[in-house]
């Protein structure tokens, strides 16, 4: 049934509905997904820094606060990726860059690392893994990419494309 | 009301029915696990809009995307919100409140590639709302 509506859709042209996740649609980039998995690390070096004492304060809150803000920007690295991958790639894509889906479901498994623990390897581990994420997503948009430190903590080298 | 009545308005529901029978493609998988990219469903015009519930997927008009597929979340008095079925899919709030005019059809089978891959059936599956319906509130829980 489904070869056969297939057929007839590319001889007559059923109307398409769209079903998209994000919207506007066509606008795509992992510069989020970059800031917020620099965000986790950053968010790991200040828990680091801040002493561990349940009787100051405001060190619990900085601690508190920090927490919240890195399971929110390491679900937001998910997100990002998930609909980069999900909805823009596609077969064209995906043939070009084959290691697409372990990629991804590398960077899933990272950052829910990132959100358990507050190992600071794994963090730049994120980093690195959407980096490559990056660098594939601009390789199918043509464009040259290049490695540069990022003008501010925690200043790792990020994927920039050359526009 | 009368026999004649009836069967008039009977007559009348089949022709508007059949007449308004669709085949439509989708794009993006906003509807996923029920339907994905490239799956066409088969859709009927909205005889009756009151009678239009939660769970229903719906065909609408929406600006600047056209026709949008999507799954009637709440139903208001002459509006219904919509939703996607994917977690991934634009917030309900996004389209608003969908004026039950701006229905074009109600889908009520899919035609998936997945399906025919599987060998089930004969190509297609029913819309059920119930099922609908479960997967709405599946997607409502935590991710």
């Amino acid at each position: 049934m489904y070869k056969m509506l297939k057929t007839l859709d590319d001889l007559l042209g059923f109307d398409v509905a769209s079903a998209h996740c994000d919207i506007p649609c066509k606008i795509y980039d992992p510069i989020i997904a970059q800031i917020s998995a620099l965000s986790v690390v950053r968010l790991v070096d200040i828990m680091l820094e801040t002493p561990a004492d349940p009787k100051n304060l405001a060190a619990v809150n900085t601690l508190t606060r920090c927490v919240l803000r890195k399971e929110e920007e390491a679900e937001k690295v998910k997100q990002e990726v998930r609909v980069i991958w999900g909805d823009y790639f596609k077969t064209a894509q995906f043939e070009n860059h084959p290691e697409m889906h372990e990629l991804v479901h590398q960077i899933m498994m990272k950052s829910s690392s990132c959100k358990q623990g507050i190992s600071r390897e794994f963090a730049l581990d994120l980093v690195e893994l959407v980096n490559q994420f990056a660098t594939a997503f601009w390789d199918t948009k043509g464009v040259e990419v290049e490695k540069r430190t990022c003008p501010y903590p925690p200043n790792l080298e990020i994927v920039y494309p050359v526009l | 009301m009368s026999l004649s009545t009836k069967l008039r308005d009977c007559v009348s529901c089949f022709v508007k029915v059949a007449i308004g029978l669709r085949v439509i493609r989708i794009q993006g998988n906003s509807m996923m696990p029920l339907a994905q990219d490239g799956d066409f469903i088969l859709s009927k015009p909205l005889i009756w809009p009151s009678k239009i519930q939660v769970g229903n997927v719906i065909v609408f008009k929406y600006a600047y995307l056209g026709y949008v597929l999507k799954v009637v979340s709440l139903v208001e008095s002459d509006t219904v919100r919509v939703q996607g079925l994917s977690s991934l899919s634009a917030k309900p709030e996004y389209f608003g409140q969908v004026p039950i005019g701006d229905i074009k059809g109600l889908a009520f089978a899919v035609v998936s590639q997945s399906i025919e891959l599987n060998r089930q059936g004969i190509g297609w599956q029913w819309i059920s709302r119930s099922s609908v319906c479960n997967l709405l509130s599946a997607d409502s829980s935590v991710h």
